[in-house]
């Protein structure tokens, strides 16, 4: 089920909230069940044939958590049992996403099953909650506290992807069960926007978007920048506006998810654009594969010098390229998603370089800034077109456009196009203008995590007479536009 | 304020508004609609004054465009429609010999692709209100008899029955119309439409797409898409 359909806003939310609210009448338990049940509901709308993937998904890593709890006393079978939980979750997920493609490579026909929705969310969730369990990071939760980890509607199917250690304690507080009209009012607010950034800026704007990469080997200079530029902004508010709601949803419910986008665009390196663009994927990816994978080449090479080319090479350069490689595949099953992450890892390691050995620091001057956010949006936008793109010669085919190696053209300056600009323009002016939602909802907590202060304090949120008619507003406006949105673009993954 | 009263302001700003848009919708669909429907909308006038003359013309863009009352011999009016198909134009006709003088003679342009699925019949005919509740029901009666489902060819992923869509068109149910509304600015198509009509009803029906004489194109809005198709 979509988050912007009118089954899901007019129909299972309000059930869903209504009987949340009502069973904790009855404890906790019945709350939590019933959850799980919404969730499986919410999941199995689309396609019922998935569910039994998911469900076998939760006990079977369900199962191998006690197991490592069991054999605590024993490390080294702990390990094994924990390699081994590891080693099925990423057989599952390379069956299901990727060895069609991989065959395929080499002219063997596979009938792979469709893949499941979100198993790359409630896969990486899981493991990482495997390894927490081997680390005794994570407490030993009953089974029901464990399916509403996975399952939990609001992050099950594009994440945000959830750390153990921050929501099971949630669901085992008594207050998550009591009904918060503050919360309620924050998580609506929080959803509303997120609506708004879908269904009006993100579908808006892609509009051009398909049409545009079908093209791509015969559009001129001016139209592939349009494509490309409209693309990267679709990709923007369509990722913002489903973290919102689902950030949104979870709070309704009483429950603080993880932060999971923080302007991205505004980000003066590559470093720092990781840090604020699917925070959470980049929190996993850190903890569970670059730090240890750093940490394993740090220890077998202890005397290396990180400031020598050589040790940067080993210890910087290489788990990222490593880590950055597996998350461009993460995405997807095509060399374009290779490249994507390939790509990535080498502006993280020019940019670990420039930090290494950069003898003053950077400049604070507003063309200074201005001049690192530029540039590390072209360098981002680069990586936006292989990761659009269906395959490597189509990306390259959009990227010789922008360089104007299919004519110089600039776009015709008909309706259509005067008012995709003014669409690029305006929401240009919002993503670098204005505060995230974050920021604008800060003095109430939006999220886990820290919020940096950004907004006015006019545009600060707080439960008054103008932000309720503005979000009335909005709203209808949101609702209005349900009818003629698609799916989110990270719902693929 | 407490945050119940929020809630509440909340919803109550959104039913507001949410009316408020509704109708506009309903009442000015030429402030808002695509630059095809002033074309249409002039049929419809033409057909309920029932002032239409001897002959009629019926069916698809070509006929609209090609044939030029002005410089027919006798009082003609062309019915034709921009992706009419034969649907279309049984409908023009059953209501044009419904008037108290109907046409003496009937040109039909048509080409046997107008028999198959009709594409643009809830884009077009639906939604710019050429099709009624009465001719609708009436349609859909004849479909169900000869177990022909070609209106609902091809499958629409709007998620509705054919009849609660063919109820929300005729309440003109403002979330099939936000595409255009969006598009429009929500008015600023008004005074290019009412040119348009006031130029298709003096030239009797006879209409240049507005995209340019002779274009080859034809443009066609509709919710969360936008087609420019060649023909």
């Amino acid at each position: 089920m979509l988050f912007n359909s009118y089954a899901f806003v007019l129909g299972f939310l309000p059930v869903t909230l209504a009987g949340f609210f009502a069973a904790c009448r009855f404890g906790r338990t019945v709350a939590g069940c019933w959850l799980v049940a919404a969730s499986l509901v919410f999941y199995g709308w689309w396609n019922p044939t998935n569910l039994p993937v998911l469900l076998a998904s939760v006990a079977g890593n369900f199962a191998v958590a006690r197991l490592i709890g069991a054999t605590a006393a024993r490390p080294g079978v702990q390990g094994a049992v924990l390699a081994g939980g590891i080693a099925a979750n990423l057989a599952a997920l390379a069956y299901c996403k990727y060895l069609a493609g991989i065959l395929g490579a080499f002219g063997i026909v596979f009938a792979a099953p469709a893949l499941p929705l979100g198993i790359s969310f409630f896969t990486f969730t899981q493991i990482g909650y495997l390894i927490d369990c081997r680390q005794g990071l994570a407490r030993d939760r009953s089974v029901l506290d464990y399916a509403l980890f996975v399952t939990f509607f609001p992050h099950l199917i594009a994440g945000p992807i959830l750390h153990n250690r921050e929501v099971m304690p949630q669901f085992a507080e008594a207050a998550t069960y009591r009904f918060d009209a503050h919360n309620l009012a924050v998580g609506i607010t929080i959803f509303l926007i997120g609506l708004l950034k879908k269904c009006v800026f993100a579908d808006q704007i892609g509009a051009v978007v398909a049409p545009g990469f079908a093209q791509a080997e015969t559009l001129a200079m001016g139209g592939a920048w349009l494509v490309a530029l409209s693309y990267s902004l679709q990709l923007y508010f369509d990722f913002s506006g489903y973290s919102d709601m689902a950030i949104g949803l979870a709070r309704m419910l009483n429950v603080r998810s993880p932060q999971n986008f923080a302007s991205p665009y505004k980000a003066q390196s590559v470093i720092e654009y990781w840090q604020c663009w699917h925070m959470s994927l980049t929190r996993w990816l850190t903890l569970f594969l670059y730090n240890p994978l750093a940490l394993a080449i740090a220890r077998r090479r202890s005397g290396l010098d990180r400031r020598s080319l050589r040790g940067f090479a080993i210890l910087v350069a290489l788990p990222t390229c490593v880590t950055m490689g597996l998350a461009g595949i993460w995405h997807g099953c095509g060399l374009q998603f290779l490249v994507f992450g390939l790509l990535h890892a080498t502006y993280l390691t020019i940019n670990h370089a420039c930090r290494t050995w950069r003898r003053r620091p950077p400049a604070n001057t507003r063309v200074a800034v201005v001049r690192r956010v530029l540039l590390t949006y072209l360098a981002v936008l680069v990586g936006a077109v292989f990761f659009r793109a269906a395959s490597v010669t189509q990306a390259m085919a959009m990227l010789a456009g922008m360089a104007g190696l299919h004519g110089a053209a600039m776009v015709p300056p008909d309706p259509a196009t005067v008012r995709q600009l003014g669409w690029l323009l305006a929401l240009y002016a919002v993503v670098g203008g204005a505060p995230n939602t974050q920021q604008i909802m800060r003095a109430h907590a939006p999220a886990l995590g820290k919020v940096l202060p950004g907004a006015l304090p006019w545009m600060a949120w707080q439960p008054t007479l103008p932000w309720a008619v503005a979000l009335g507003c909005a709203a209808t406006l949101g609702l209005l536009s349900i009818s003629g949105t698609g799916e989110f673009l990270y719902f693929q993954f | 304020m407490s945050a119940a009263r929020y809630l509440t302001v909340v919803a109550a700003t959104a039913a507001l508004c949410f009316a408020l848009v509704w109708g506009w919708v309903a009442t000015a669909p030429l402030a808002y609609l695509d630059p095809e429907y002033p074309a249409w909308l002039a049929k419809i006038e033409l057909l309920q004054s029932c002032d239409l003359g001897e002959v009629v013309v019926v069916g698809d863009s070509r006929a609209a465009v090609g044939i030029l009352p002005a410089l027919l011999p006798v009082k003609t009016t062309n019915l034709a429609v921009g992706g009419g198909h034969s649907v279309e134009a049984y409908e023009a006709v059953r209501r044009a010999l419904a008037c108290p003088a109907p046409p003496r003679r009937v040109i039909v342009s048509l080409v046997p692709e107008h028999f198959m699925a009709p594409d643009l019949f809830w884009e077009r005919s639906v939604r710019f209100g050429f099709m009624d509740g009465p001719a609708l029901a009436d349609l859909r009666g004849t479909e169900a008899r000869l177990g022909d489902p070609s209106l609902d060819q091809p499958k629409r992923d709007d998620g509705l029955t054919p009849a609660v869509r063919a109820t929300l068109f005729r309440w003109r149910f403002p979330t099939l119309y936000v595409d255009s509304l969006l598009k429009s600015g929500g008015f600023l198509r008004l005074a290019q439409n009412r040119r348009t009509l006031a130029a298709v009803l003096a030239a009797r029906g006879q209409y240049f797409w507005f995209l340019a004489i002779s274009s080859g194109s034809k443009y066609i809005e509709l919710a969360g898409d936008e087609v420019d198709h060649r023909l």
